[in-house]
């Protein structure tokens, strides 16, 4: 028997009952096609040489269409060999050309980049006698970059430093590469969606103007994991149309794939609760160790990958040599050394965040876990793609966690195979994004009266904003730059702030992180997990963009409980829905770490509270707010004034989880929450608000307002076919987060009135019906058993005071010294 | 005499040139005519009388622009001679002398009147003054001046034509910078502003926006003025030498326009806070002139 065939032996043994589907996907053979017969006899050689007589069929294809001077973009799986289908009619056109001409290749991060070099580089080198190859990012040496600008045909680059570093130069050190500029390689085009993607396509609008202004047209070819709308996604990220090629003709082994649910047990008390998906991964882990089974588990936090490493090595020393945990975050020679150990098999098995979905190559892996769903199908999918590039078999194993959609999976396991993979959005022209780009692409030239890569009428709008608060000054029928400044400087691609903050212990710096992240993490006591070690916050200055931390030996981690109050400030477009009015337009959201919890590792138990002092965290994004149907509210209140907020509070549970399906978000770019609603003037009634989670709004929000009909139906399925009686985290859990009002809260605990009343409201918002739930509540219920002990007022009281004596008696030991 | 360039004309060459010189030849438009050149072949006669063409196509229209970027160097001081009453002279100082630092002062000489632009004030009007330029004259502005104020305005090039006067002192056999020129010609400056170097307009500045000190902005303004009216004198000089006629003040009258710098100075925009930087720049003028005197010293041989 195989190594892998052991490991699912072992599943399937250990975890037999909690097994809930298995799929296999057959072999599927590949459709080859001959070499093109006008391809340049140096590049047959040359791929021959390396054993390749033939091409897939979409390789063909695409060589077809990009020697005919279409922009393209290819959507296939991962290990379908993207890499050759958009280099090697670059590559024929390079070898028959007269004179030479530039290639820019993008990637959606460095650490992909620098991958890619070598592949491209061995390719060149073996098809064209030239070593006109550079990558040029961040970490370019100074002399380097001015041999690249000088002489490379075929620069790689990332969109980040297209923005601050290539273009704001363009009239400089770039210009004879830009002028000569005639394909534009964007790999992974997938990943540029949502805010960063907005961001990207404004960066190549400039870049499409400079390019104009020094004579070159380049077309683009682009790559794509499989998303919805390929189509429609790059046309709105580079403004026209493509040539689509969808049709993979790259053989794939077998693959097995399982749905696994940890089973729900009883804990003391009446509360149910859901396994953690790490009763399954973790000895799924360890025994794909044993067995020597190349493995990579992929979890949605970065802290989770920590948590999970810890959980792994855990009285089994002899793994921690055989198990890492890799994420973003982490120093960069630390996460090269991880790739290199990965792909010489020092490593066996790798636990990791997305930082591992896009096409790092780490060799060939065997065993895929997917601790929960990744938030979207095509993640889903492209996280499986990790295992069988050249194994006979590979298994993938999605082990489902205690949430709406997890738990939908599990039940429908069809839902992956058949479901469609999401559409892919993102808006050039938001207003937050386009007044970020606009000063940059006057700085790099000024801007005329109309510019055909921008949109007219938002174009327009930017222009007379940043001409009123002086960014801009008329310059000869054009818009000049106007201040002192390097504009591009304070635009970051990836966020809302452009910059991170350093976490240091003694005098080294161990890690970086977003400042908004920072502020959920890094509070003063949070813990901190990096590589295996636990780390406490001493010390967050947001200021300094510094974070001291120190090393502690803990069983426990923290989790922060924010505080959060919302505005509705403008109204840009109102509706009804069974006469529930939904206005849509700008929310103002200020936000507040207030507490955070510590919570023991492996039970889960909360053990204690603490204080967090950090200034409130305001912006202003677009969402909607949602006030219930005034009919069905009555029939409620009559009842019970308690039902409505209960409905509310379940319906943003499962919004918040729901939603992001509809608008290739993750869940972190959606917030919902039920806040007060200024319904008349003076008369204030709670609602249900969603936003997106990006200051001026990234058009999450937006899409979900316009599919609203849809995105309530899936919540009433979703609550239709859950197992539970009343109520589970799966649909909606008994008390759903954010209530903060003790009578409810009570009211909930000791009641099926979040899952009833939800439901209720799902079916007045979905067929315009009021029929008031049957409530039952019981009176022995007590709180859910994963919640922490009620702590003891007076205990707590007794402990402050004796430790403000001691602080007292210290102080005055050392006065008297 | 601006007819006399010939040597960016299609087909001419430094040894081409000796020969039609030696051959009488000293006005383009006597090449205009179809008379068979030795050594030039009928294709490149035809580009050559072409390009006469343009030449007095822009001369009749006044197109300088054209002139000066299809001139060689060495021949733009007829240009300069010929427009001489269209030209605009000017000069900047900057917060430093490295590529970061920003213009704190430009002057211009335009239409026989001076004209100051500070930071802070209204630098900003200097993009709107040229605008209304004929010819940019400048010392070695083609590789300081210019390409500061095309990044300090954002724009992408000068909206007029530029001649760097470094060139046309580099053919009269006078090397150095401006001050040295000005030395070997004998130019003398008014006393207050002898000595006063670019280095010196950095801590100038620097204690009028730092320290608020007015009598610096003043001296600053006017030792850029000094420069520019300098290169006037300088302009003139050497295109006189070159058989020009030319009107341009003379002697005294040179630095009549420095009166036109007024010693009211506006507020400073950043208060005079900081007594420390103050303290600071005079300390490292103090050490600048004595750096500067105990060289000068050397130089006499009195150390």
């Amino acid at each position: 028997m195989s190594d892998i065939a052991h490991v699912v032996e072992f599943l399937e043994r250990k975890f037999t009952s909690q097994i809930r589907a298995h799929h296999v996907m057959t072999e599927v053979e590949g459709d080859f096609k001959p070499f093109p017969d006008d391809l340049h006899p140096k590049l047959g050689s040359a791929l021959r040489a390396e054993g390749i007589s033939s091409l897939y069929s979409h390789q063909a294809e695409a060589f077809a269409s990009i020697r005919a001077g279409k922009d393209t973009v290819l959507v296939s799986q991962t290990a379908s060999g993207k890499t050759l289908s958009f280099l090697l009619p670059i590559l024929d056109d390079y070898a028959k050309s007269e004179s030479s001409f530039g290639v820019m290749l993008l990637y959606p991060t460095k650490a992909l980049s620098r991958d890619q070099e070598s592949t491209l580089g061995h390719l060149l080198k073996s098809a064209v006698d030239s070593r006109k190859l550079g990558t040029f990012d961040g970490d370019t040496p100074r002399e380097e970059r001015r041999n690249i600008q000088r002489i490379a045909d075929f620069v790689i680059t990332n969109p980040d430093m297209l923005h601050s570093g290539i273009l704001p130069n363009h009239n400089r050190s770039w210009k004879s590469f830009l002028s000569r500029l005639k394909y534009i390689v964007v790999d992974e085009v997938h990943t540029y969606r949502g805010a960063f993607g907005s961001h990207v396509s404004n960066v190549l609008r400039r870049l499409l103007r400079v390019c104009e202004i020094h004579g070159s047209h380049p077309i683009f070819i682009c790559s794509s994991a499989t998303v919805g709308n390929p189509g429609e996604h790059v046309q709105a990220l580079f403004h026209r149309p493509f040539n689509v090629i969808t049709n993979d003709g790259a053989p794939r082994p077998q693959r097995d794939l399982y749905f696994v649910n940890p089973p729900l047990v009883k804990s003391h008390g009446e509360a149910w609760y859901r396994k953690g998906t790490g009763s399954v991964s973790i000895p799924l882990i360890r025994e794909a160790c044993k067995e020597g089974v190349r493995t990579i588990c992929f979890c949605r936090a970065r802290q989770q990958v920590e948590r999970l490493y810890r959980a792994v090595i855990d009285r089994h020393p002899e793994l921690e040599e055989k198990v890492k945990p890799y994420r973003g975050g982490l120093l960069p020679n630390e996460r090269r050394q991880l790739e290199k150990d990965l792909f010489t098999g020092k490593l066996n098995a790798i636990i990791t965040t997305n930082a591992l979905e896009l096409g790092i190559d780490i060799g060939d892996l065997d065993l895929c876990i997917l601790s929960g769903h990744p938030g979207t199908m095509a993640s889903f999918w492209q996280q499986g793609g990790r295992v069988g590039r050249k194994a006979a078999r590979a298994v993938m194993v999605f082990v489902a966690k205690d949430t709406p959609v997890d738990q939908y999976l599990v039940h429908h396991p069809e839902f992956v195979t058949k479901a469609p993979i999401e559409e892919a959005w993102l808006n050039a022209d938001n207003p937050y994004i386009l007044l970020q780009h606009l000063p940059c692409a006057a700085h790099e030239h000024p801007l005329r009266q109309e510019e055909a890569h921008f949109d007219s009428q938002a174009y327009g709008m930017g222009i007379s904003v940043l001409f009123e608060d002086k960014t801009l000054l008329p310059y000869h029928d054009c818009w000049r730059y106007a201040l002192p400044d390097y504009p591009a400087r304070g635009v970051n691609l990836r966020g809302m702030t452009d910059y991170n903050v350093d976490i240091y212990c003694g005098t080294e710096v161990i890690g970086e992180i977003d400042p908004i992240g920072a502020r959920g993490t890094l509070y003063k006591d949070a813990i901190y997990q990096h590589l295996g070690r636990r780390y406490m916050s001493m010390e967050l200055d947001l200021e300094k963009k510094l974070c001291r931390v120190e090393e502690v030996d803990v069983d426990y981690y923290t989790e922060a409980v924010w505080e959060k109050r919302l505005e509705l400030t403008d109204v840009e477009e109102e509706k009804d829905i069974f006469k529930a009015p939904v206005q849509f337009g700008y929310v103002h959201v200020n936000k507040q770490p207030k507490l955070y919890k510590k919570i023991r590792e492996r039970t889960y138990e909360n053990v204690g509270y603490g204080p967090i002092t950090l200034e409130a965290f305001e912006y202003d994004t677009t969402g909607f707010s949602m006030l219930p149907p005034e009919s069905w509210k009555k029939a409620m209140d009559a009842d019970d004034k308690k039902y409505t907020s209960a409905a509310l509070y379940g319906l943003s549970y499962i919004m918040r989880h729901i939603a992001p399906s509809f608008c290739m978000a993750d869940i972190d770019d959606i917030e919902t929450d039920v806040y007060l609603h200024e319904k008349d003037p003076l008369k204030w009634e709670s609602s249900l608000y969603l936003y997106d989670a990006h200051e001026g709004g990234v058009g999450y929000a937006e899409k979900v307002f316009e599919k609203l009909p849809e995105v309530f139906a899936l919540c009433q399925q979703v609550l239709d076919e859950c197992e539970c009686e009343a109520g589970c985290p799966s649909c909606v859990p008994p008390l759903p987060p954010g209530v903060n009002d003790e009578e409810l809260e009570g009211f909930l605990i000791e009641s099926d009135a979040a899952i009833k009343c939800t439901r209720s409201l799902l079916r007045a918002l979905n067929l315009g019906e009021v029929d008031v739930p049957e409530i039952v509540v019981r009176k022995s219920a007590r709180g859910p058993a994963v919640e922490a002990p009620p702590v003891d007022e007076e205990k707590e009281k007794l402990g402050r005071r004796l430790s403000k004596a001691s602080e007292v008696l210290k102080k005055k030991r050392g006065r008297q010294h | 005499m601006i007819r006399g360039a010939l040597q960016h004309l299609p087909g001419v060459g430094r040894e081409r040139l000796r020969l039609l010189q030696n051959a009488g030849i000293t006005d383009w438009r006597q090449l205009a005519e179809d008379v068979p050149l030795s050594g030039i072949g009928p294709v490149t006669q035809k580009k050559l009388q072409a390009e006469v063409l343009r030449c007095e196509a822009a001369l009749a229209e006044g197109n300088i622009r054209y002139l000066v970027s299809g001139i060689r160097k060495s021949d733009q001081w007829r240009v300069l001679g010929h427009f001489f009453d269209h030209a605009s002279y000017f000069d900047i100082e900057t917060s430093g002398l490295d590529i970061d630092s920003r213009i704190t002062v430009i002057c211009c000489l335009h239409r026989g009147k001076l004209y100051t632009f500070t930071k802070n004030e209204n630098l900003d009007e200097f993009v709107d003054l040229l605008d209304d330029v004929d010819l940019l004259v400048s010392f070695n502005g083609a590789s300081f001046d210019v390409p500061r104020v095309v990044s300090e305005f954002h724009i992408p090039e000068l909206p007029c034509p530029h001649i760097d006067l470094r060139w046309l002192c580099y053919y009269e056999s006078l090397r150095g910078g401006l001050k040295t020129v000005e030395k070997s010609m004998g130019i003398e400056r008014p006393t207050d502003l002898v000595g006063v170097d670019g280095e010196e307009a950095v801590w100038l500045w620097e204690m009028w926006e730092r320290g608020g000190n007015g009598k610096a902005r003043e001296r600053l303004l006017r030792y850029c003025a000094a420069d520019v009216l300098s290169l006037r004198l300088l302009a003139g000089t050497l295109l006189e030498c070159r058989g020009y006629t030319l009107d341009f003040p003379r002697g005294g009258a040179v630095w009549r326009e420095l009166l036109s710098i007024s010693s009211s100075t506006p507020k400073p925009v950043v208060k005079p806070s900081l007594r420390e930087a103050t303290d600071k720049a005079q300390e490292r003028l103090r050490s600048h002139w004595v750096r500067r005197r105990t060289m000068e010293r050397r130089d006499r041989g009195t150390m």
